[in-house]
C-alpha cells in the first residue's frame, strides 16, 4: 500500500506531502543521492524503481520547474496505478502551482493539494476495481462538512485531519500559523498554512483565461486564505453568514461544539470547498462538491494533455519565429529539438573513445533532464546540450568520497590495528598491473613507508622474476631517502589468496605499513579465472582493490569494468580504476568516462608514462576539457 | 546556357503589372492612411517591450550581496536557511528538507543595526532602522556537487561563506576534507584581490544540530578540525600531482595557511586574509538567528 508521497524540489525543498505511515526521511535521502545524483541503478530493477529497506520507490520528474514526486510504498505489494498517479500528479501540480514556482528566490508556495490529490487516488482506485487500501474517508467526510452543517461530526481520523491552522479572526490565524508546529504535525499536515512563506503570497493571476471556472479555484482560495495581511475579513467567502457565527466560536476551542470542532479540525481545508462551490455547481449538497473536484481535476488534467499534444504539433510549426527563438534563446525544448544535437554530441563522444553504451546513457539522462527545461538567452540549443553533458561528465567523474590514499594510510596505521593497509592491483592481461603497482610503491616509497610487494601472479611465467627487477630497481633508488621496500614470494603454482593471505599476516609480523599485492591478469569474461577472486577477496582481505585499465581499449571498457566490479562477491567491490597509458591516446580519454559510468567507482590514478613517478590523480577539468574539445 | 534562356522571355513579360502594383502599393504605403499609421505605431511602441520580455521575463536583479551556505551532505544547510528566512521574513513555520540537487538562494534581512558599518551612527540615525537585504544561498553538499558551491567562492558578490556542519561530526575526515577545499578556495580568492581590498573574507562555522545527544562542542569541534586539517595539509602536500601539474613549483599555492609545518589553527588563516569563526547552535532550537545575524552584519 502506499505509505507516503512526496513532492520535492531539487534544492531540497518538501513542497508537500501525504503520509499514511511513518517513513524515515533517510529512505528519501539515499534515494536522492544513489540514483539521482550519483545516477545508479540497482542490479535487477532495471531504474523504473528503487528499493530500500522495505520500501519501493517510484519518482517522476519536473524538470521545467524542478520538481521530483516519489511513491513510497510497500515492495511486498504491487500497486499498478503508481504509474500513473505519478504523472497525473504531476500534471495537476505543475498546472496549478507552476506560475508559484517559477518565482525567483522562492522555496515554498501556498498549496492546497490534499483534496486534489485524495480524489485522484480514490479515482485510480475505483479504476483498479481491486480493494482500496487507502482511507478515502476524508474527502468524503469533508464534502459532508460542507453540506450540511449541522449534521454531527464523524470522529477525525487520526493523522490527517489534524490540521493546526485556525482560520478564526486574523490574530487567531496568525498564532497558529506563526507556532512552528512540531515535525509530525507539519509533515502530517501539509495543510496549507505550514507550507506559505514569503514571496509567495499573492497567487498569479491569469494563468488561464478567466472563463474556466474549474481551474481558476486555484487562485480563488488563496486570498481568503490570506490571513497575514492584516484587517481583512476573511469570511467574506461564506454568503450565508456562518463566518460571524464562529468568529466568536472559534476563540473557545476546547470545547467540542459541533461547528468548532469542525473549524479547528479543517477548517482551511473546508474554505476550498465554499471557493469551488461559488464557481461550480449551485447545489450545496455534500456529494456534489465531491464530483466537483473530480471534475475539475479531470479537466486540469485534460487540459494539460490537450497542452502537451499541442505544444508537440506547434514546436515545429513556428517557422522564422522559432529560428529567431533558437538564436534569442527562452526556447522550450523538447525531444525533437533535442535530437540532433544529441545524435551530434554522441558522435562526438564516441570519437573521443567513449564506449557507444555508455555515450547513448549519457546523452540519454542529458536529454531526459533538458526537456521542458528552457534555454538561456541568446544560447542555442546546441549551446545548452553541450553545458549540460559537460555537467554531466563532471558529475560522473567527480568521486563521492575522498581520494587521498596517504591520509588514509595514515589513519589506518595510527589505530590500534597492527593489520598494514592493504591494497591489491587487479586487471586483464598486459594492461600494466606490475608497472602501475611498482609506480604507487615508489610513490609510498617516497613518502616513507615502508612497504611489502606480495606476488601472486603465480601463473605467468616470468611475473615474479619481473616484479624481483622491480623491487630492486625501487630499493635502489629509495634507499638514500628511508624507504623500505621487500618482495615477498613463493614461486609459481601455488593458490594466489593463499599466498595474500600469507603475505599480509607476514607484513602484520614485519611492521610494514603497506601490502602491495599483485594478481594474475585475467580475461574479464572467463568465468573460471574471474571466480578465484571472489576467494582471493575473502583470504586478503584488502583495503583497496584498484583495478588497472587500459587508455587504449574501446567499447570493450564497459564490459571489463561491470565484470571485475562484481567479481568479488556480495559485499565486496572495486575502490578505484587506474587508467593506463594515457600518455598514448592524446586527447581520446573516453575510456575514463566508459569504465566510470559502467560502475560508478572513482578513477584514483592516471599512468601517464614509462618511469616511476609517471603516476598522476585525476583533474576532473582537464578531462572534461579534452573530453568536450 | 539552356536553362536561362527562358527568362528573358520571362522578364520583359513582367515588368508592366509588377511596376503597376509596386508603385500602388508604395503610393498607399506613403499615403498618411490612418490603419498604416496605427499599425506602425503599435509596432514601434510593441517591439521593444516584446524583447524585453523574451530576454528579461524570469530574471531578477542579483545583485544583492550573497552569503554562501556549504558544507557536507546533512549537515542541514538547507533547514538553516529556510529557518532563518521564515524568522526574519514570513515569520511561518518552515518546511521539511531533503538532500538537495541544486542550488537555491533566498532573500532575507536583518535590522541595519546589526549591521557592521552602523557601529560609528548615532542610535537615532533614522538608517538605523531601516533593514538590510542579502541573499542567503544554499549549494548541494553531495560529494559530485560540490564544485557548484567551490566555483561560486570566488564570485564578488559572496560577502561571507557559513560552512555547515552536523554537530556528532561522524564523518570527521570528509567534513575536514571540504572544508579544506573551501578554506584553500577563499584563501585563493583573497590572495588573487591581493592587499588592495582590506575587508578579509569571512567564514563561519557552523555547528549545527547541537541539541542532539551526540553533539560535540563548538571547541571541542574546531580543536578537532584543526588537527585533522594539520594531518591533510601535510599528506596533500606529499600526494601525486594531478595531470595538468608538470611539477615546477606551485606549491605555495595550494599550500593552506601561511608557512610553516606545524599545527594548523583558523587563527592563522587571518594573515593570508580569510576570518575563520566557529560557533555552534542548532535549527531546531532555533538559536541561530542571533548568530548568523551577528555574522552577516558583521560581513554586510
Amino acid at each position: 500500500m502506499l505509505v507516503k508521497f512526496l513532492i520535492i524540489t531539487t534544492s531540497g525543498i518538501l513542497l508537500w506531502s501525504k503520509k499514511y505511515a511513518p517513513v524515515n526521511p533517510s529512505v528519501v535521502n539515499s534515494f536522492i543521492s544513489d540514483v539521482l545524483i550519483e545516477e545508479r541503478v540497482q542490479p535487477g530493477t532495471d531504474g523504473k524503481y528503487y528499493k530500500k529497506d522495505s520500501y519501493m520507490l517510484k519518482w517522476t520528474t519536473a524538470n521545467d520547474f524542478g520538481l521530483i514526486f516519489i511513491a513510497v510504498y510497500q515492495s511486498l505489494l504491487q500497486l499498478t496505478w503508481i504509474d500513473e498517479l505519478l504523472d497525473t500528479v504531476k500534471k495537476l501540480f505543475t498546472t496549478l502551482y507552476g506560475e508559484q514556482l517559477k518565482k525567483p528566490h522562492t522555496a515554498t508556495i501556498e498549496c492546497h493539494f490534499d483534496d486534489y490529490f485524495n480524489s485522484r487516488i480514490s479515482e485510480l482506485e475505483r479504476k483498479a476495481g481491486g480493494p482500496r487500501p487507502i482511507i478515502s474517508a476524508p474527502v468524503i467526510e469533508q464534502a459532508k462538512d460542507d453540506g450540511k452543517w449541522d449534521a454531527p461530526p464523524p470522529p477525525p481520523i487520526p493523522g490527517i485531519l489534524k490540521a493546526p491552522p485556525r482560520p478564526g479572526s486574523p490574530a487567531i490565524a496568525n498564532s497558529a500559523l506563526m507556532r512552528p508546529g512540531t515535525p509530525e504535525s507539519r509533515s502530517k499536515s501539509p495543510a496549507p498554512a505550514s507550507h506559505l512563506l514569503a514571496g509567495t503570497r499573492r497567487p498569479a493571476r491569469g494563468r488561464r483565461g478567466g472563463n474556466s471556472a474549474h481551474a481558476s479555484s486555484g487562485e480563488e482560495k488563496s486570498p481568503a486564505r490570506n490571513s497575514k495581511k492584516g484587517g481583512k475579513k476573511l469570511r467574506k467567502w461564506d454568503a450565508d453568514g456562518n463566518a460571524d457565527e464562529e468568529d466568536g466560536a472559534v476563540l473557545d476551542y476546547s470545547a467540542p461544539g459541533v461547528s468548532t470542532d469542525e473549524d479547528t479540525d479543517h477548517g482551511s481545508r473546508k474554505m476550498d470547498y465554499i471557493e469551488q462551490k461559488e464557481w461550480g455547481t449551485k447545489t450545496s449538497k455534500g456529494e456534489f462538491v465531491l464530483k466537483d473536484l473530480d471534475m475539475e481535476v479531470n479537466q486540469i488534467l485534460k487540459e494539460a494533455e490537450e497542452k502537451d499534444r499541442a505544444s508537440n504539433t506547434a514546436s515545429s510549426g513556428y517557422g522564422a519565429f522559432g529560428f529567431f527563438r533558437n538564436i534569442v534563446g527562452g526556447k522550450t525544448l523538447t525531444k525533437a529539438d533535442l535530437e540532433k544535437a544529441m545524435t551530434a554530441m554522441q558522435e562526438h563522444l564516441s570519437k573521443k573513445n567513449v564506449a557507444r553504451e555508455a555515450a547513448v546513457q549519457v546523452t540519454e539522462s542529458v536529454e531526459k533532464s533538458l526537456i521542458g527545461q528552457k534555454t538561456g538567452s541568446f544560447q542555442s540549443i546546441e549551446a545548452t546540450v553541450k553545458a549540460a553533458v559537460e555537467a554531466s561528465l563532471r558529475k560522473i567523474l567527480t568521486p563521492t568520497n575522498s581520494l587521498d590514499l596517504l591520509r588514509e594510510i595514515q589513519t589506518k596505521r595510527s589505530g590500534s590495528s597492527k593489520r598494514p593497509y592493504v591494497i591489491s592491483i587487479v586487471g586483464v592481461n598486459g594492461v600494466g598491473k606490475s608497472t602501475n603497482l611498482s609506480k604507487i610503491c615508489f610513490f609510498l616509497l617516497q613518502n616513507k613507508f615502508k612497504v611489502l610487494i606480495a606476488a601472486c601472479d603465480t601463473f605467468r611465467s616470468g611475473a615474479v622474476e619481473q616484479l624481483r627487477v622491480h623491487a630492486r630497481n625501487l630499493k635502489e633508488l629509495s634507499e638514500r631517502e628511508g624507504g623500505v621496500v621487500e618482495l615477498y614470494e613463493k614461486g609459481y603454482g601455488k593458490d594466489a589468496a593463499n599466498i595474500a593471505k600469507d603475505a599480509v599476516a607476514f607484513g602484520e609480523a614485519e611492521g610494514f605499513d603497506v601490502v602491495l599485492i599483485d594478481t594474475a591478469g585475467r580475461r574479464h569474461n572467463d568465468q573460471r579465472l574471474m571466480s578465484s577472486l571472489e576467494k582471493f577477496a575473502k583470504f586478503a582481505e584488502p583495503d583497496k582493490i584498484l583495478m588497472v585499465g587500459e587508455a587504449l581499449v574501446g567499447t570493450d571498457s564497459v564490459q571489463q569494468a561491470r565484470n571485475f566490479n562484481a567479481a568479488f562477491g556480495n559485499a565486496r567491490t572495486l575502490d578505484g580504476f587506474i587508467i593506463s597509458k594515457c600518455d598514448t591516446v592524446g586527447d581520446m580519454i573516453g575510456t575514463l568516462i566508459s569504465m566510470v559510468f559502467a560502475t560508478g567507482i572513482p578513477v584514483v590514478f592516471l599512468g601517464t608514462g614509462q618511469n616511476y613517478q609517471d603516476l598522476r590523480t585525476l583533474n576532473i577539468a582537464w578531462a572534461v576539457k579534452l573530453l568536450m574539445s | 546556357m539552356e536553362s536561362s534562356l527562358p527568362s528573358p522571355d520571362a522578364t520583359p513579360l513582367l515588368p508592366p503589372p509588377g511596376g503597376a502594383d509596386l508603385s500602388s502599393l508604395m503610393a498607399s504605403f506613403f499615403n498618411p492612411s490612418l490603419p498604416v499609421l496605427i499599425v506602425t505605431v503599435i509596432v514601434i511602441f510593441l517591439t521593444p517591450l516584446l524583447i524585453h520580455t523574451l530576454i528579461f521575463r524570469s530574471r531578477a536583479a542579483t545583485t544583492l550581496p550573497t552569503f554562501l551556505l556549504v558544507g557536507p551532505v546533512g549537515g542541514g544547510k538547507t533547514s538553516l536557511m529556510t529557518a532563518f528566512e521564515s524568522e526574519t521574513e514570513s515569520g511561518k513555520p518552515p518546511p521539511d528538507t531533503r538532500t538537495s540537487q541544486s542550488p537555491l538562494s533566498l532573500e532575507c534581512s536583518i535590522s541595519a543595526a546589526i549591521a557592521g558599518t552602523s557601529k560609528y551612527r548615532s542610535a537615532n540615525d533614522p538608517s538605523m532602522k531601516s533593514y538590510l537585504k542579502f541573499l542567503l544561498s544554499d549549494t548541494p553538499g553531495h560529494g559530485k556537487l560540490r564544485h557548484l558551491a567551490l566555483s561560486q567562492i570566488s564570485s564578488p558578490v559572496i560577502r561571507g561563506v557559513i560552512f555547515v556542519l552536523d554537530s556528532s561530526l561522524t564523518d570527521i575526515r570528509g567534513t575536514a576534507e571540504y572544508l579544506y577545499d573551501v578554506l584553500l578556495a577563499m584563501q585563493k580568492v583573497a590572495s588573487a584581490s591581493g592587499a588592495t581590498s582590506s575587508q578579509p573574507k569571512r567564514l563561519l562555522i557552523a555547528c549545527n544540530k547541537s541539541d542532539v545527544f551526540t553533539a560535540l562542542p563548538a571547541g571541542k569541534i574546531q580543536k578537532l578540525l584543526e588537527e585533522e586539517i594539520t594531518k591533510m595539509r601535510v599528506s596533500r602536500s606529499k600526494g601525486i600531482l594531478d595531470v595538468e601539474d608538470d611539477g615546477e613549483g606551485n606549491e605555495e599555492k595550494e599550500w593552506l595557511g601561511e608557512g610553516g609545518e606545524g599545527p594548523f589553527e583558523f587563527k592563522a588563516m587571518e594573515e593570508v586574509g580569510v576570518e575563520v569563526e566557529v560557533k555552534g547552535g542548532s535549527v531546531e532550537k532555533k538559536d541561530w538567528k542571533e548568530k548568523l545575524s551577528a555574522f552577516i552584519g558583521g560581513c554586510l
